[in-house]
Order: C-alpha cells, then structure tokens, then sequence
C-alpha cells in the first residue's frame, strides 16, 4: 500500500469522509471512510461534482461526497441510490438526504473507529472479494490491510458465518497455500481483541497444528497485539515447535513483555 | 556513522535447506526491497543500541498500526563494496532527530538490488541476537519508545497517525 500515487483533489482533502460502494454488490452495502482512510486510494474525477477512487487492486469503487467546501452548511439533496445508511452496531439510523457538512462531521464523529455503515450479507460476491485479497496483497507490517475491513465487519454483523468461513480459507488453504491461511491469522491478529473475542482467539490456535513457522509468527502476532497473558504457555509451546532463530527471539521478547503486563 | 538500517521481514529471507544457501525467495525482494524511483529508503545509525532504537522509533513512529518489526544493518563499506550508492535526503518521520538521518540508496538496477539481497540474506540467516546487526522490536517496545520521544518534544502527538496517537493521549 506503501508508495501509491495519490494524487489528492485539494477540495476534497477537505471533505471528512465518503462512501465506498462494493462493485459487486447491490446498492445497499455501502462502507463508510474516513479521510485519512481514503489516502490508500487513487482518486479519479468522475462529474463535476464527485470523485472516483479506486484500490490497487481494481476490486473497489468509491463515491465521493461532493465537493462541498468545509465549514459551510448548505444543505443538499444528495443524488445517489442510497436511501438509509444504518449504522449497524447501534442501530443509529440517519438519511443521506439530510447531510450536510456539518451534520455530515457530527457523523464521522459518532461512527468513530467503525467503518461499517451498512453490510447486509456474506454474499458469495464478498467472499470472492475477501479471498482475493487475502490471496493477492501481501501483508506489510504497520500498514492496513484491505481484507481487515471486510473481516471486521463481516464479525461485526454476522460473527458466526464469518468464523465458519474463515476457519474454512485457513483449514483450506494451510496445505498448499499457506500465505492465505497466513494472511487470514495476520488480518485477523490486527484487528482488536473487543471485535474477535474468544471466537478469533479459536481460530488463531487452529494453527498450533500447522508445523508451518509463519503460522507460528501469525499466532504471535495475534497473542501480542490481544495483549493476552493467558497466551504465554501457547507462546512457550511455539517454541518446542519453532525451528526458527529469530522468531523463537521474538516470541520470547513477546513473552516478557507479556508476563510485565499487570 | 558507519551503518545504514532498514526494516525488513525476517520470516521472507530465511534459510530453506532444501534449496541450498543460494536461493532467496523473490518474495523477499519484491516486497522487502520494494524501490522508489529505483531508490530504497535506509536510515544512517551506529552499531549501538541507542542509535538503532532511533532508527526503528523513525520507522515505526510513521506506521498507521503498530507492530513489531526488525531492523537490519549493513556497513557502509558493504554496500560501498558491493557498488551501491547512498546520499543523504530528508526522512518522513514524525521523529524530528532522524529527519536529516534518512538515506537513499540507489540508483539500483537488477544486479545491485541480487547484490544486496545477498548480502541482507547471510545477515538474517548467519548473524545472531547480540551482535546487533537484525534487531527485533516488539509492539510494547516500540510504544515505550516512541512515549518516551512524544516526552522529549522529539515526537508531536498530531504528526502521528490517528490510532497510533490514540493510545498515547
């Protein structure tokens, strides 16, 4: 994601967020992004009034908000097929017809850290979507990855599909594709221990059967980031298994950092 | 300073025995070694501590998630060895100290870039934990770090990416 050309409209800059439409899907499942979200994207002019952007992979479409300057409050009727965005979670519900800048803003702040506006159903469709992202774009550590979003949400509003789905890509894939299994541990490790609960944890330790060490650095990660003490016999056990010098190094870094938590 | 450090990911330069000592995988170079311009990023340090903690403040401070990273060391006289030119340019970092620390190597070619996947892939697989050469940075560590230079008014809090700042307020 590192190094893309974003070529920033300046009057867009100054919008605080947009709506992402999955190509694929229907014209109900809308993503909602924040500004500093959007700069993962290539933008593209659309009309005269919106903005296109698209990811490197060419598997996403967003519409821009229009081009309205910040600050003032001119309220507009918004042309798009979008009738209710629900912001699922909380059941907070709001037209679009009714945005302007500033309620536009009150929004962004309401949704905080949550990108779902509205993502009714694991379709086929998505699933497509999430396993090529998973197959296709490496992991690059301290950057998002774009299969993250779908993941979180997906948990978000269907948790138990969603397991069952995953765990299928990574039992699936753990033989002759172990970078999706891989992938899928790593997506799923960044993302926090409130959305994964013991569900994600589950799903993390189907890899202690692997004898793969990626696998193992996956499990790590995951363990760390959930700060989870009650991982530090899982970590020790990866090191009877781990053949690898510099992430046995690493799991016990992670291990005393763990055991310092209070 | 005698060194140039970069972040690399240690898991894509390992030693597959099967394949022999020769062998690098092209996942290691085309994402490890990913060029700009024909320009790969390094930062200039010492081989201490201290100076290497800078350089993994510098990397990390600019993440957008933290996580742990490792950082590799080449001399240099290895690079110079090995004809690879380097020049001093401003870093983007959040961490003000590094920002005049910050090194482009290059122009690169095909070969120098087979040159210097050889020589970051007998570092990683010959070097060990204390001689400092691959340095492993656990999440924890680097939040430690980069508090500790929000202290010194050596980091402004808004620089950083939004979550990343969060957990420091």
């Amino acid at each position: 994601m590192r190094g893309l050309n974003a070529t920033i409209d300046k009057e867009v800059e100054s919008i605080p967020g947009s709506i992402l439409r999955n190509r694929t899907g229907s014209q109900n499942n809308f993503l909602f992004f924040r500004e500093n979200e959007l700069a993962e994207y290539t933008y593209r002019p659309l009309k005269s009034n919106f903005t296109a952007l698209e990811h490197t992979t060419n598997t996403l479409t967003v519409w821009g908000f229009p081009q309205v300057k910040s600050g003032t409050t001119e309220r507009k009727n918004y042309p798009y097929a979008l009738d209710t965005l629900i912001q699922s979670s909380q059941s907070f519900t709001f037209q679009v017809s009714d945005f302007d800048v500033t309620n536009y803003q009150w929004s962004l702040n309401r949704l905080q850290d949550l990108s779902l506006v509205e993502y009714t159903k694991l379709k086929d469709d998505d699933k497509n979507e999430l396993l090529k992202l998973l197959d296709e774009v490496p992991i690059e550590d301290g950057y998002p990855h774009p299969a993250e979003i779908y993941i979180e949400h997906f948990i978000k509003t269907q948790p138990s599909k969603t397991y069952e789905y995953l765990t299928n890509i990574f039992n699936k894939n753990l033989g002759e594709n172990p970078h999706i299994s891989y992938a899928v541990l790593r997506c799923l490790g960044r993302l926090q221990w409130r959305v994964v609960k013991i569900e994600g944890y589950e799903l993390i330790l189907k890899g202690l059967l692997s004898s793969n060490t990626d696998i193992y650095e996956a499990i790590t990660r995951a363990i760390e980031s959930w700060k989870l003490k009650d991982g530090i016999e899982i970590l020790r056990f990866l090191i009877t298994k781990s053949d690898d010098y510099w992430l046995n190094e690493y799991i016990k870094m992670v291990i005393e950092d763990l055991r310092a938590l209070s | 300073m005698e060194y140039l450090a970069r972040s690399i990911s240690i898991k894509r330069w390992k030693l597959d025995t099967a394949r022999g000592s020769a062998w690098i995988r092209a996942d290691a170079v085309t994402n490890c070694l990913k060029t700009q311009e024909d320009v790969l990023s390094f930062w200039e340090c010492n081989l201490d501590k201290n100076s290497i903690d800078e350089v993994a403040t510098a990397i990390a401070s600019g993440f957008k998630t933290l996580e742990g990273i490792s950082i590799i060391l080449l001399a240099k006289t290895e690079l110079e060895a090995i004809g690879c030119n380097y020049n001093l340019t401003d870093g983007e970092t959040p961490l003000k100290s590094a920002v005049n620390k910050h090194m482009d190597v290059g122009k690169l070619g095909l070969d120098d870039l087979s040159k210097l996947a050889r020589l970051i892939a007998q570092k990683v697989r010959t070097s060990t934990e204390g001689q400092l050469l691959i340095n492993q940075y656990t999440q924890n560590r680097l939040l430690e770090l980069i508090g500790l230079e929000i202290k010194k008014g050596n980091i402004n809090i808004n620089s950083l990416n939004e979550k990343l700042a969060e957990k420091f307020k």
